[in-house]
């Protein structure tokens, strides 16, 4: 134990309270020797013509006091670690990769004992470790000492996360420029241990005062095949009760005839039997495979690599596909002659006076208030389109959200506005699900039932209305999710790897490792591994603390022996 | 407690062989004595002419001086100097104190007592023993004769230690005895809780001759004693707390030499004797030292 993370005032604290402790320890009763004597008749002589002649009564032993203080202040002054140093010039950040990567054979045993070994040779005040893995943490600030860095590492694995050493670098590098607050920065070194790709160009951008060393070795993975993304989108066939799978597997350029070797395909537990195509993609290292029109049955759709391979962490992809059923709409009689048509061609609708979901009706008709309804209503001068959902904090986000949703942007506003003769506008409030189109927007005039934003805007307005979840099109590691099921998380962008993410609806997205790079670690690295001989030009004052304490115990010693100290 | 002295150890032969000749010669001694060697005030049949007195019927008539007679017609008689013993009180100290270290000082105290009492049975005068801590107590009973001195070693092998120092009640008792004038020998450390003050108080009181045998020891004044210490009186329980310092131990030392000093001033005011023994050594080669060509005259 030492107190190096203690600052300067608090050492200064310390010294005073060691003085404070050993002054209220001399104004304590002692406890004496008994010894009987002959007589006591001289020894009251004595004192009473001391005690006449010293200032307090009990402080009895000022020199004994300043002893027991400097030998206190050494012991303090070693314990608290002072440096005999000059100011660091070379600030050296050691960067331990905790990425997913390092979870190949012994790789990640091997950097942290090289970062451990090389730490010692790094004077404290200059040292600073972080761990780069799913965030990045400080292991060990300036000034502390190794064995906390030991015991920090202590039980420490490679978490399921992608290689973000490249994100952590420049968060790093503004740490160190708010340590070191000056007009000559000084000198970094960054090292890096692990597996964690740091490109060239990257490190072209670095300042000239920033060096960058590899410390570690990039592991042979030329035999590794693994999934790297995956999504799924609207078949292509149009079926409505179908989705299209996209997966995207990396494998070695120089191995591609042998990508899908060993390659088993299942959904819903039985072997999927109906093919896949292969994808021509930018990077001679991806390959994407594409899974056309799999039933949207709630089952999951899993990809697996049988054929063992050194890292098994990306030899699975499990994709959930969402449950579709269909829409049932009940629809007014009075709105039937011009809505039938539209929701005929739209094979995800069943129209149904059964149990119906939604209701499509005017202000006049009957009809259950509390179903998601598509509404013409009456026109009153205000806003041609009426929005209103529960699913949003506030008016402005629903409108924000909903505008694109719908695909509002296709409409024609400015024909319609021309043609009604009046300003078109949308009013958004929280509520009962409810689209709202004003009646005039219905007139032949208007154009706007012919456009074909309008059969757009009713086919997405019915699954806005009941809140149908849209589909993941891409989730690879380290990327958020994109769209709306990107906002789903909120600020928890980040998919993680090799485990399963529950969104907001209780859909599950189970995600393989989907980290190119450890899933591809002999992608180039940019810098290679170079040599550090450490750093020297610090050394403790303990040694010297220790050498005078003991001169003064035993400068001690002799006055005790002499008689001169109690 | 085991004895400070044993019988065998005072009557020891070479112990008495070495008091043999010293003589404690008083200058006069008061009269009423029996014959011994002694010088008394009592004029009559000695050996020294020292007078003249008219004769009175009944007067011996081997007294007349006749040449006198012849010349003045007148009858006077001659008178000499009667030799007349001298009484000696020895009164050892047997406080708590006396037996406090080891070896005791009541050792070397009875052993003085001893050889006083040798010295003066020796020379034909009567010894007493009256040995007092906080009170007086009577250890032997004046009488003379060499011959009493297995008795004497006897009695005071049996002493036995006694309570705190009472000076001025011991002495008080003691000059309360119907004795004839003597040598009052006082074998003490002489501490007394109620200090010199109480001591030199007490003495004035006593109308012997005194002669004050002070039992000292060379760490009464130079203490091996360190650090923290609660000091405590093995006489009164009176406690002091001390650290020792080099100033407090120069003030003790002080202490101690203000009180020899005291007791000196006394002795010589009081035209009494003092010997101060070390208790430490053999207490028959210390007084021998004091007494010149074995004589010491008091």
């Amino acid at each position: 134990m030492n107190f190096l993370n203690l600052p300067g005032f608090a050492v200064a604290l310390g010294l005073v309270a060691l003085a404070t402790g050993l002054y209220v320890l001399q104004r304590l009763r002692v406890r004496q020797r008994e010894v009987t004597v002959v007589t006591t008749l001289f020894w009251r002589e004595a004192l009473e013509e001391n005690r006449a002649r010293v200032l307090t009564q009990r402080f009895r032993h000022p020199w004994t006091y300043l002893f027991l203080l400097a030998l206190a202040s050494l012991l303090w002054l070693g314990l608290a670690g002072i440096m005999q140093t000059n100011a660091p010039t070379t600030a050296h950040i050691l960067l331990l990769d905790g990425s997913m990567g390092m979870q190949r054979e012994d790789s990640f045993a091997q950097a942290k004992e090289q970062l451990l070994e090389e730490a010692a040779s790094v004077p404290a005040a200059a040292r600073t470790v972080y761990w780069c893995g799913a965030s990045l943490e400080t292991l060990l600030a300036p000034g502390e000492e190794l064995p906390l860095l030991e015991a920090r590492l202590e039980g420490r694995n490679p978490e399921s996360a992608p290689a973000r050493m490249e994100a952590f670098l420049p968060i790093v590098l503004r740490e160190q420029e708010k340590r070191f607050v000056s007009d000559n920065p000084p000198q970094i070194t960054l090292l890096v241990y692990g597996q964690a790709p740091t490109r060239a160009e990257w490190i072209g951008d670095l300042p000239a005062n920033v060096e960058l060393l590899r410390r570690s070795e990039s592991m042979a993975a030329q035999a590794n095949r693994g999934f790297v993304a995956g999504g799924l989108g609207e078949a292509e066939s149009g079926l409505w009760n179908r989705v299209d799978l996209s997966v995207s597997l990396a494998t070695p350029g120089d191995r591609a005839q042998d990508a899908l070797e060993g390659l088993e395909v299942s959904h819903g537990g039985e072997a999927w039997s109906a093919g896949f195509e292969s994808v021509p993609s930018a990077n001679p290292d991806i390959q994407v495979l594409r899974f056309l029109d799999v039933p949207t049955n709630g089952e999951d759709f899993v990809l697996r690599l049988s054929a063992q391979d050194d890292f098994p962490a990306d030899d699975q992809l499990t994709l959930s596909i969402p449950r579709r059923e269909a829409l049932r709409v009940q629809v007014a009689p009075s709105l039937q002659e011009l809505m039938l048509p539209l929701l005929a061609a739209d094979p995800a609708v069943l129209v149904t006076e059964d149990q119906p979901q939604l209701l499509i009706r005017q202000d006049s008709d009957l009809g259950d208030a509390s179903l998601p309804t598509l509404l013409v209503f009456m026109d009153d001068g205000g806003a041609l389109f009426r929005l209103q959902h529960q699913d949003s904090e506030d008016a402005d986000q629903l409108l924000q959200s909903a505008y694109h949703e719908l695909g509002m942007a296709s409409i024609d506003a400015l024909g319609l506005a021309t043609a009604l003769d009046r300003p078109v506008s949308v009013d958004a409030s929280l509520g009962t699900p409810q689209l709202g189109l004003a009646a005039p927007l219905l007139a032949a005039d208007a154009g706007f039932t012919s456009s074909r934003s309008f059969p757009l805007l009713v086919s997405r307005g019915l699954r806005w209305l009941v809140n149908q979840p849209a589909l993941v099109p891409y989730a690879a590691a380290g990327q958020p999710l994109p769209g709306e099921a990107g906002e789903l998380f909120g600020s928890a962008r980040v998919v993680g790897v090799a485990s399963t993410i529950t969104l907001q609806d209780q859909r599950k997205v189970h995600v393989a490792s989907f980290d190119t790079s450890a899933s591809l670690p002999a992608a180039p690295v940019a810098a290679a591994v170079e040599e550090f001989s450490g750093s020297s030009g610090a050394w403790p004052m303990w040694t010297w603390f220790a050498m005078v304490a003991f001169l003064l115990l035993l400068v001690e010693w002799f006055l005790f022996q002499r008689g001169r100290l109690p | 407690m085991a004895p400070a002295v044993t019988a065998a150890e005072l009557f020891d032969p070479d112990f008495l062989e070495s008091l043999q000749r010293l003589r404690l010669i008083a200058r006069r001694v008061p009269k009423g004595g029996r014959f011994a060697e002694q010088r008394s005030r009592a004029l009559g049949a000695g050996i020294e002419f020292q007078d003249h007195r008219p004769y009175s019927p009944g007067d011996d008539l081997r007294g007349v001086d006749w040449n006198l007679y012849r010349r003045l017609g007148k009858v006077f008689l001659r008178l000499f100097e009667e030799m007349e013993d001298l009484p000696v009180y020895l009164l050892p100290d047997v406080s708590a104190s006396m037996w406090q270290e080891s070896p005791p000082r009541a050792r070397a105290g009875l052993r003085a007592t001893m050889a006083f009492a040798a010295i003066a049975l020796g020379q034909m005068d009567r010894v007493g023993v009256f040995s007092f801590a906080d009170d007086l107590s009577w250890q032997m009973r004046p009488q003379a004769g060499w011959g009493q001195l297995p008795r004497f070693a006897e009695g005071l092998s049996k002493v036995e230690a006694g309570g705190a120092t009472d000076f001025g009640r011991s002495l008080q008792r003691f000059g309360g005895m119907p004795l004839r004038r003597g040598l009052a020998v006082i074998v003490s450390d002489f501490f007394d809780p109620g200090g010199l003050e109480a001591v030199t108080a007490a003495m004035k009181k006593v109308r012997h001759r005194l002669l004050l045998v002070q039992l000292t020891r060379p760490s009464d004044r130079d203490p091996k004693l360190q650090g923290d210490l609660r000091l405590k009186d093995c006489e009164s329980g009176e406690v002091q707390e001390v650290t020792i310092q080099p100033q407090i131990l120069t003030r003790y030392q002080e202490a101690v030499d203000r009180f020899h000093l005291g007791l000196q001033t006394f002795a010589r005011k009081r035209e009494a004797g003092l010997i101060r023994l070390n208790a430490d050594e053999e207490v028959v080669p210390q007084i021998a030292e004091l007494f010149e060509n074995g004589r010491w005259e008091l």
